[in-house]
This record gives structure tokens, C-alpha cells and sequence, in this order.
């Protein structure tokens, strides 16, 4: 086997594959198959977006090429990227748009209460009809919904999105944690009956720190005039939309 | 030289988690440094108790499997500065830890600490066989109920065989009236079937159940549980003789057997 067949090359958001232009495909497509058996471990369930380079591939022979690649590692190859200059750029959006997608618009619902010591993870954002009673947990890499008395520990944003919110018709919960920020609740036992009204509140990240605040007319209001000043600032500056999807990737 | 204790009985419900936090709260009251240790993994309650429950980030299966150092997983108690409890996981069992583990912890624990008390899970399996992994001492704890007794029975029978020597036994919610009666077990009654020695004699009242729903421990309080938890700490405290000490009457003791021989 010609060793240098297949290189791997990569930049921050994929792959991209240097394919000998002379070798017959069938020998090429097994070479890169074993390949990437050897890397297997490295790549692990990564997100990637592909490139070929040095060959030109017919359709059907780039399905069977991914086909080698998915067959022989848990790489998850999220889209193909034609040969370009601008190529980076293309790699970094496809990327970002399909994971912030994932954890900000995305949901999921999930029906029951969750009693202690049962722990809810989603990688979306998770609304959930039920209780989450004291010693319950609900990860999710997005936003946290409890339609009834949340009461466990709740953790939104877990791969460090800091736009993430817990909002619940009853929040008492032991512990909050958006992204990197923790907070605990005021221990208060001593008047506590165990029965309480539905008083819809949200958590989110203010000025560094959580902030428990009413879900109501005014926060709305807050949150529209909020958006609206974001917009007006993205339209000046276009540059810096860049930023942010720079750090949202981090996690 | 810090002591293990572990505190077990066998049955469940008959005040294990209660009594561990009302005799660590009471060593810490007399300047002790005291560790608390849950091992009732998956069904933890001592942080409850304790009123900690909020603080708990990391947990005893974070430590043996090292995702943490144990000072971080170690919660400092509300009221006494010598006071700490290492909660136990919630969403994890039993079997996330060896008893080899167990040793290991307990002993990094020691040079910190004078007391280290682990709260044992009802039952005899592995839970409770972690617990008593490390100790040198037990206290059971029992009630002068026939089900409880045959337990506190057993579970003396398996720490003898574990090789534990210091077994001292616990009697709770002892009612004078209904002994006085003849409707309950005295307390002679029960330390003559189980043939342990005893160490403190608990009554049943309001003011532990109390206590315990409001995260506060009773000792230090007015209350007779109180005052009997506290004398249980002194006679641990005072265990470099304790054969003499422990059947030295104490005032609940006495007057519950005073009470009982003027009925007689």
C-alpha cells in the first residue's frame, strides 16, 4: 500500500482529505478506510465538515469515500465543502449554525415529573410538563422550560452558552447554574408549607450574574427592547457577529 | 488519633441519619473536628438534615472516582466551624463504590479530622458493608420494637464477625408511659436480648421530628433528645475507659429507670 496515498489535513472546522490523483479509486477508497480506522480514537463523535482535495470525484464516489470514512471512525461529517478560498468561512458557519441551532431554537419536551435522583440531560433546549422535585437534575445545552414546580437543580447553557435561561411556573430550585455561573437557594425551611403558587419567574444571566426575575409584561418588554438594540448594533458592524459565533464555539 | 464511627442498624426508619447528625453536631458543639459521611448513595438524606442540601456540587462518588480533590466536595456546616459533611451521590448506587475506596478516603480524611462519622444505608448489602469498611467503632442504633431488635441482632452478629470490637448501642424512642405500662420493651428489656453495651437511651418526641424538617439538629436545644444526644458525645468523648463510663448513669437513664422501678 502507497503510504501517501490519503493525508489528512485540518483547520479549526474540518477536514480536509489529499487524495493521490493516479491511484485507481477502489485502492484509494480502501486506504482511506483504513486510515481512518487508525485515527478512530483521535476523531472520536467530532463534528466535521469534509473537504476533497487533489482528485476529482464523481458523486457517486464521494458517497462512497464518506461511506469508508463513517463506516471506519464515529466521525460525524456534517456537510461537504467544495474547494474554495473562502473555504474556512464556509466550515466555521455550517458548523455553527447546525450546533447553536441545536441548543438555542431547538426543543424538546419531556412529559412527567422527574423525581430525585433522576437527572434529565438534552443536548436542546427542553421543556418539560411536570415537576423536577428536590434531588432531580435537567442538563441541557440550551434553555430550560418547567411547566410546574421546579425545585431540583437545574442547568442551562452546559457548553458555556451564557444567552441561556431556567424559567418555570414555580421556581425554588436548590441550585441554578447557566453556563459557568452557580447559584443556591436561600435555605428557607422554617415557614416553608411545601405548597406554593404558580409565580412564573426566569433566570438568566444579567451583568455576570444570575438573576431571578417575574415573567411578566415588563420582562418581555425588557427582553424586545434588548433585541431590538443587538439588531441595530449588528447592521453597523458587521464584523462582529464573527465574535460572538467565535466564542459560542468554544464550548 | 481521629475515630471512625459508623452508625447503623439494620431496619430503616429507626433514626441512623438523625442520630449522625445530632452526634457530629454535638462533638463539633464540644470543639471537636468532625466529618460527616454519607454513604447511603442514591438515597441521600443527611444534607436534608443538616439543612445543606443546596450546597452540595460535588459528592463522595465525585471523590473516589477523582473528579474532584475532597476538600472541595467537603460542605462546612451553618452554625459550627469544625463541622463538615461529604453528602453522598443522588443519581449514582451503591455498587459506584468499594469498600477499598472507602479505606482510602477515611484515611486521607483522618489527619484532618478527630471524629469521622459515616451514616450507613438500612439493609446489609453493600451500602452497609462500605460503611463499616472503615471504622473502628459502631454505634446501633435500635428501637424496643421486636422487628428492629432481630435487626440491631443481626447487624451486631455481622460487625463482631467483620472483626469490629467497640459496639455500643443506641436506644431510641423509648415512650415511659407505654413502658410503664408494660406495652413496650424496657430498656433493660432490650440490652439483655442484644447483650451490648449501651451508650445513650433516646425518648420519642416532637421536637426531633421537628428539628429534622427544619435542617436543624435538636442537640443544644432545651429538649430531652437534645440533652440525650449531648450526653451520648460526652460518653464518646470520654471512651479512653469506657467500659466505666458507659454504664455511668446519666440523668435521662436514670430517671427513666427510677421511673420504671417506682412502677415495679
Amino acid at each position: 500500500m502507497k503510504r501517501n496515498s490519503v493525508i489528512i489535513k485540518s483547520n479549526t472546522y474540518g477536514l480536509i482529505l489529499i487524495l493521490d490523483p493516479d491511484l485507481p479509486f477502489e485502492e484509494l477508497l480502501s486506504d482511506v478506510g483504513q486510515k481512518f480506522r487508525d485515527a478512530a480514537k483521535f476523531f472520536k463523535n467530532a463534528k466535521m465538515a469534509l473537504t476533497f482535495r487533489g482528485r476529482v470525484l464523481t458523486r457517486e464516489q464521494e458517497r462512497r469515500l464518506i461511506c469508508a470514512i463513517t463506516e471506519n471512525s464515529s466521525l460525524n461529517i456534517l456537510c461537504l465543502v467544495d474547494e474554495q478560498p473562502e473555504a474556512e468561512e464556509y466550515y466555521k458557519e455550517a458548523i455553527v449554525r447546525s450546533t447553536q441551532a441545536d441548543e438555542q431554537s431547538d426543543g424538546q419536551f419531556y412529559r412527567g415529573t422527574l423525581r430525585s435522583g433522576q437527572v434529565l440531560e438534552a443536548e436542546k433546549s427542553v421543556v418539560i410538563l411536570g415537576d423536577v422535585n428536590p434531588g432531580a437534575q435537567v442538563i441541557s445545552r440550551g434553555n430550560i422550560v418547567v411547566l410546574g414546580c421546579c425545585m431540583g437543580n437545574v442547568y442551562a447553557g452546559a457548553s458555556g452558552n451564557r444567552d441561556c435561561f431556567a424559567a418555570g411556573l414555580i421556581m425554588k430550585p436548590n441550585q441554578v447554574r447557566i453556563a459557568d455561573k452557580t447559584a443556591r437557594s436561600a435555605i428557607t425551611k422554617k415557614n416553608d408549607t411545601g405548597e406554593y403558587a404558580i409565580d412564573p419567574k426566569i433566570i438568566t444571566i444579567r451583568e455576570g450574574h444570575l438573576k431571578l426575575e417575574p415573567l411578566n409584561g415588563k420582562f418581555f418588554a425588557d427582553m424586545l427592547e434588548e433585541k431590538a438594540e443587538e439588531l441595530s448594533e449588528g447592521v453597523s458592524e458587521k464584523p462582529h457577529t464573527d465574535e460572538t459565533a467565535g466564542s459560542s464555539d468554544k464550548s | 488519633m481521629s475515630e471512625v464511627i459508623v452508625v447503623t442498624s439494620g431496619k430503616g426508619g429507626v433514626g441512623k441519619t438523625t442520630s449522625t447528625a445530632n452526634i457530629g453536631t454535638g462533638l463539633a458543639r464540644m470543639d471537636k473536628k468532625v466529618v460527616l459521611i454519607d454513604t447511603d448513595i442514591g438515597l441521600r438524606n443527611l444534607d436534608v438534615v443538616m439543612g445543606l442540601e443546596n450546597r452540595i456540587v460535588y459528592n463522595l462518588v465525585d471523590v473516589t472516582e477523582g473528579n474532584c480533590r475532597i476538600r472541595q466536595a467537603l460542605i462546612k456546616d451553618k452554625h459550627y466551624p469544625g463541622l463538615y459533611l461529604l453528602p453522598a451521590a443522588q443519581t449514582r448506587d451503591k455498587s459506584c463504590v468499594s469498600q477499598e475506596q472507602m479505606r482510602k478516603l477515611v484515611d486521607d480524611l483522618k489527619p484532618i479530622f478527630d471524629y469521622i462519622i459515616l451514616d450507613s444505608p438500612a439493609g446489609i448489602e453493600q451500602g452497609f458493608r462500605n460503611a463499616c469498611a472503615a471504622a473502628d467503632r459502631a454505634l446501633v442504633i435500635t428501637t424496643p420494637e421486636v422487628s428492629a431488635i432481630r435487626d440491631a441482632d443481626r447487624i451486631i452478629g455481622l460487625l463482631e464477625s467483620d472483626g469490629l470490637r467497640k459496639i455500643d448501642l443506641i436506644i431510641n424512642r423509648i415512650r415511659p408511659d407505654m413502658v410503664k405500662r408494660g406495652d413496650m420493651m424496657s430498656v433493660e428489656d432490650v440490652t439483655d436480648i442484644l447483650s451490648a453495651s449501651l451508650i445513650g437511651v433516646l425518648p420519642d418526641e416532637e421536637a426531633i421530628v421537628i428539628a429534622s424538617n427544619h435542617g436543624e439538629p435538636v442537640v443544644g436545644t432545651d429538649s430531652l433528645t437534645g440533652q440525650a444526644y449531648m450526653n451520648i458525645c460526652r460518653r464518646l468523648t470520654g471512651e479512653k475507659v469506657p467500659l466505666l463510663n458507659l454504664y455511668k448513669p446519666l440523668s435521662l437513664r436514670s430517671r427513666l429507670s427510677a421511673f420504671i422501678k417506682k412502677k415495679a
